[in-house]
């Protein structure tokens, strides 16, 4: 199966910067992963208010790419969930698996089970694969502290998504340590940051937030580095917002993967989009160590 | 009339309108009341002095260069339409510059201008060609069956008989005067006064064997000399200002075509009445430009050189305002946006009523004048607005650099301030709302958000208990519920309560039995039990975060959160019907 890289609203939105970034980091990391038109959102705002909406949008999307002959990629965790999600209820109900084909006709699309959701983190773990990613990044984090976030939808529900074990996952793990940094344990790692209640619940959201943030610092961790950008951008939001009203208790910044693999890789913190006054003073790799490593001249 | 009048008058109107569109820019407003006229006009003036003496203005030199006059981004976007676009735009200028203003523009640049000589005569059909090319991409792309195409609105179809008029009535006017010998009678009276009878007969018989005009009295074949003759007579008289009649290759041919009838046409009336359907055509075309879609010729660039040096982040929020109403002018209807809506294939599956982006503008100007919207109106554009998903693909693609997600954002607050319940906020589609929390005022954040709860809440209250709890009507329920509802998949709960402390909703209250209504488990005893009006009207039921903690270690395999995911499309599915039947009655 080839690749087909799927972009995600949130980041379309709201980190541009690094959405157009991703497909250096991809180019830089020699992934063969092509540039993919047409497809619309994965659905996920949909699943609580229309479900055949959601199955609908994301039995499309996975549709194109069986056209293609490729799987979708995503770096966003919710937009791989609720794509797994949608693969599952399409194997199962087969009212819904009509239903879908059925309207997808009407573009000439259809959907038999081919194609499938890969998260970013995977593709990495098969190709390079870790060994070849360390040789690639050549430790340029080494002695920096980062505390993994999956995000719910990347290992929730397990027997949908079966992506890790929900409750000791690794593979974010092995892909932030490949890059000379440490993974610290945290108590909240595996808890909600509170970003889909964003706009509904603003005081339950802000706290669940707050709690990982707090946790992150516990763990004396540099920076969150998370599988999500919409789980990204609550930790930023929150920080900022927190930082700004008591202080600078808050002050543990996050990453998301493409940004953290991009600062490895050595591209400018403009590109990636990431504000750097927020990072601890030495994180971003003085960049010609960075660029001897990956062999850029 | 003369035709000067005519000219100052269509050129008044055409003047008078556009001073009336730009005072709507700094008059309207998609319901911010922020800024006075007089302040937004002061600030404009303030922000375009900024930016002229900033190190901005390169950037903006680019984009007018770049995008509005090259048009680079409708290039990116579709070449194919670049191409139609270009012709015509390109075309119609020239046209413009070299024949309508040709008396003032020509001699500026050639010492020796008649219109009858090349490469005047060449370079109208040539330019004339570039449009009526370009005008027929466009009515192919229009006609063209694509169902992601939004319709074609008497707008576009206006703008695209205008031009097609003008270009017709052009061509037939030149082909009518290739033909006519009136005209050629005239010419030879002018220009070729002093020549004998004789040698006037060889001139026409030259003319109607070479260049197609059409004489009553002369007909082929000529003999050698008489044509020779005539040649000499041309050479003496017409070539040094009238170059062969074919290098107006699209009239000589028209005219080619009406020869047979070239008799009917001949004579000054049918001329005249020709001229001027040409004429007024363009001064109708040009009295009617500031209230039709060719407005765009100044409003797009406009939009273009605006958005590439202004920012919500950084700009005045006055100038901001005055933006979004000149952004609703520059749209060009092209359905670009629409074409790559990532709502655009659900809309056409499942028709809420709900507009696609291309759609709306027409009544977000409506709404910008401050005209209250018609009931209908106004949930038909709520509707598409709160389901989009803020992709910004509209505004990445949009041709003419309008920020059509800002203005999404604009309206559909300044819709959400009206009462009428949106379910759509309980989705995370309010993520966008939240990010943008400091654009919008305290006491408007919240209120959509409550009065979308309470909506479901009055809608299941009357289930009330005691009530029998299994009556059919409240059975009626589940019409619409998902399989793990109907199959009540959580009958093998047993209230072990590892879901409530497995939540993380749950942590983050004090007392969450009283923040929450219902805990995770009391939840799913509520469902078993069908006390309907308890589940629909708990807090837990929104403030679920869907992170499936409780799923994943439910000892029983509940689908503790897929029911909760259920249950939120009943609420919604049974309330927004009750929500727009109530809606339809005000109407």
């Amino acid at each position: 199966m080839s690749l087909v890289i799927f972009p995600c609203c949130v980041s379309s939105s709201f980190m541009g910067d690094c959405e157009s970034a991703t497909r250096v980091v991809i180019d830089k990391l020699g992934v063969e992963i092509e540039d993919g038109s047409g497809f619309n959102c994965c659905g996920y705002p949909y699943k609580g208010v229309d479900f055949k909406a959601f199955v609908l949008m994301s039995g499309r999307n996975l549709a194109l790419a069986e056209k293609k002959g490729a799987d979708l990629v995503t770096t966003c965790g919710c937009c791989f969930g609720t794509t797994k999600q949608a693969e599952s209820v399409l194997k199962e109900d087969s009212g819904l698996f009509e239903y879908v084909n059925d309207a997808l006709k009407k573009e000439g699309l259809v959907y038999t089970g081919k194609s499938t959701a890969r998260h970013f983190i995977e593709v990495l773990l098969s190709n390079p694969g870790i060994p070849s990613l360390k040789d690639k990044l050549g430790g340029v984090f080494s002695g920096k502290k980062v505390a993994t976030h999956y995000g719910c939808k990347v290992l929730r529900p397990s027997s949908v998504v079966k992506f890790d074990n929900p409750f000791s996952p690794t593979k974010l793990d092995d892909l932030v340590e490949a890059t000379g940094a440490e993974s610290v344990s945290w108590s909240q790692k595996l808890e909600c940051c509170g970003a889909p209640l964003m706009g509904v619940n603003d005081v339950t959201s802000m706290q669940l937030a707050k709690n990982k943030l707090e946790s992150a610092k516990q763990a004396k961790a540099d920076v969150i580095c998370t599988a999500c950008p919409f789980c990204y951008l609550q930790f930023e939001r929150t920080r900022d917002i927190l930082s700004r009203e008591s202080g600078n208790g808050f002050n543990v910044p996050s990453l998301s993967l493409v940004q953290l693999l991009g600062l490895a890789l050595g591209l400018d913190k403009g590109t990636l989009g990431i504000n750097g006054a927020a990072l601890p003073p030495g994180f971003i790799p003085a960049s010609r160590n960075v660029r001897a490593a990956v062999g850029v001249s | 009339m003369s035709k000067a009048t005519m000219v100052y008058i269509a050129l008044l109107i055409c003047c008078a309108g556009t001073a009336f569109k730009v005072s709507t820019w700094f008059r309207y407003s998609l319901g911010s009341k922020k800024f006075t006229a007089l302040e937004r006009v002061s600030a404009a003036v303030r922000g375009i002095l900024l930016t002229v003496f900033s190190p901005k203005f390169p950037t903006l030199l680019k984009a007018f260069f770049v995008d509005a006059i090259l048009q680079g981004k409708l290039f990116r976007v579709s070449a194919r339409k670049w191409t139609a676009h270009f012709l015509i735009f390109g075309g119609f200028t020239m046209l413009l510059l070299m024949h309508a203003l040709g008396n003032y523009v020509n001699p500026l640049v050639f010492s020796n201008y008649y219109a009858t000589l090349n490469p005047f005569l060449f370079l109208r059909n040539f330019f004339g060609v570039f449009v009526i090319i370009g005008l027929a991409i466009a009515v192919y792309n229009r006609m063209h069956r694509d169902p992601n195409r939004p319709p074609t609105n008497s707008m576009d179809v206006y703008t695209i008989l205008i031009f097609a008029a003008i270009m017709v009535s052009g061509i037939f006017l030149e082909s009518v005067k290739i033909t006519s010998i009136s005209v050629f009678r005239d010419m030879t009276e002018e220009y070729a006064a002093g020549e004998e009878e004789d040698s006037l007969k060889a001139l026409e018989a030259y003319w109607v064997e070479n260049y197609g005009v059409v004489s009553p009295q002369l007909a082929g074949p000529f003999s050698p000399e008489m044509l020779a003759a005539g040649k000499a007579s041309n050479s003496a008289n017409c070539a040094q200002c009238h170059a062969p009649a074919q290098w107006a290759f699209m009239d000589y041919g028209v005219s080619r075509l009406i020869t047979p009838v070239a008799g009917w046409f001949d004579g000054a009336p049918a001329r005249s009445a020709l001229y001027y359907a040409h004429f007024l055509l363009c001064l109708l075309g040009l009295a009617y430009l500031p209230f039709s879609k060719v407005f765009h010729l100044f409003t797009s660039p406009l939009s273009i050189v605006v958005n590439s040096v202004m920012d919500r982040a950084h700009s005045d929020p006055a100038n901001l305002v005055t933006k979004q109403m000149l952004e609703l002018d520059a749209c060009t209807h092209c359905g670009m946006c629409t074409r790559h809506c990532s709502m655009a294939f659900i809309t056409s599956i499942m028709p809420k009523g709900h507009t696609l982006p291309s759609e709306r503008m027409s009544p977000l100007k409506l709404l910008a004048t401050g005209r209250p919207l018609s009931a209908r109106d106004s949930l038909v554009i709520q509707e598409g607005l709160s389901h989009c998903t803020n992709c910004t693909q509209c505004t990445i693609v949009c041709p003419v650099g309008i920020n059509l997600q800002d203005l999404w954002f604009s309206v559909r607050e300044t819709l959400l301030e009206r009462d009428v319940p949106n379910l759509q906020v309980l989705s995370p589609c309010s993520v966008y709302r939240g990010m943008r929390k400091d654009e919008i005022d305290d006491a408007c954040y919240n209120r959509p958000v409550i009065n979308a709860r309470k909506a479901i809440a009055e809608r299941f209250g009357s289930f009330h208990w005691p009530g029998t709890a299994y009556a059919p009507s409240e059975e009626k329920v589940l019409d619409t519920a998902g399989v793990h509802l109907k199959h009540s998949a959580n009958a093998a709960c047993f209230s072990c309560v590892t879901c409530t402390n497995a939540c993380p909703v749950v942590r983050t209250h004090q007392q969450p039995a009283a923040a929450l209504d219902l805990l995770p488990h009391q939840l799913m005893q509520a469902v078993k039990l069908r006390l309907w009006d308890v589940v629909f009207g708990s807090k837990m039921l929104w403030d679920c975060v869907g992170c499936y903690q409780c799923q994943e270690y439910c000892p029983m395999s509940v689908p503790i959160a897929d029911l909760i995911f259920e249950l939120r499309n009943v609420a919604v599915s049974s309330t927004a019907g009750d929500i727009s039947q109530k809606a339809q009655e005000n109407l």
